[in-house]
């Protein structure tokens, strides 16, 4: 494994950036748009792992209808990223994940604090998120 | 509300100083230099957000509030600190950006704990001035109002 250039780790952030707005948002086809059709998401506090973008944007729906019930704003928070390039192009990036949740007239609040392992594939110009593992430090 | 899908991404130098441009101008705002934090605006530039009906239109009215809400602060004794992060970059035109943020405010009282004061979404419009950026306009939703 090899670490990557600076200009790759910066577009990677941004990456990051970009998809977390969109689960925050609610947009669950952009979401799910960028993982791999076959992609997987796999959490500590899921009983079993989502699988194929059908079903990975059919849980940010759910999760998302439940959170706006609850009159609750979630935004996730993700850095301390590192980055390691494999084979094929191949990236593994580890990162730590923090989610601030306020609700209605509430003050802000951190909800969860995470470890996100994900291996990235590219496909064209753009990454997407061929395997990812959310390890929720309170379970 | 403009959806994140579209987006034309900026490069990674574009992108960077961007970064830099948002932390020179939080820490400016937090250490109470209103003069030179306005001056990271242009002359009729708009301020608006979820809990005010009506933007601060233009430099003037802009550096009012400014002062109005450093001058909050330091009567109630707290400092406030903005983390902007989660920033995302796209490109309008040849001279001018979107970018999306996440913001939080750290608020602390001398000899107290630090607490989250506030989270809040941002997008702005920045235009290109000399070989840097100012914001022409910002949109910013608080969370929980």
């Amino acid at each position: 494994m090899s670490t990557v250039s600076t200009e790759l780790y910066q577009e990677i952030q941004h990456f990051y950036a970009r998809q977390m707005q969109q689960l925050d948002a609610g947009e669950a086809e952009a979401w799910a748009a960028t993982f791999t059709e076959d992609g997987v998401f796999e959490a500590n506090a899921h009983p079993e792992p989502s699988m194929g973008r059908a079903v990975i944007s059919a849980a940010v729906r759910q999760a998302h209808a439940k959170l706006t019930e609850a009159q609750e704003v979630r935004r996730h928070w993700l850095g301390m990223l590192t980055i390691d390039r494999g084979e094929d192009d191949t990236l593994f990036v580890r990162s730590y994940a923090l989610i601030v949740a306020t609700k209605k007239g509430g003050t802000p609040s951190i909800a969860f604090s995470t470890l996100c392992e994900d291996t990235l594939v590219q496909d064209g110009g753009s990454w997407l998120v061929k395997y990812r593992k959310v390890t929720r430090d309170d379970l | 509300m403009t959806s994140t899908t579209t987006s034309t991404p900026v490069s990674a130098e574009v992108y960077e100083q961007v970064r830099c441009f948002y932390s020179r101008q939080m820490q400016l705002i937090d250490s109470g230099r209103v003069r030179d934090w306005v001056e990271t605006f242009v002359e009729d530039a708009v301020i608006a957000n979820n809990a005010n009906p009506e933007p601060a239109r233009g430099r003037e009215i802009i550096t009012r509030v400014a002062h109005r809400i450093v001058n909050e602060a330091r009567e109630n004794g707290v400092l406030h600190r903005h983390w902007l992060g989660m920033l995302t970059v796209d490109r309008l035109g040849p001279d001018s950006l979107a970018t999306r943020f996440y913001a939080f405010v750290v608020e602390t009282a001398k000899g107290g704990q630090p607490e989250f004061y506030r989270s809040t979404i941002g997008r702005d419009v920045l235009v290109r001035h000399g070989s840097g950026w100012q914001v022409r306009e910002r949109y910013v939703t608080h969370d929980g109002s």
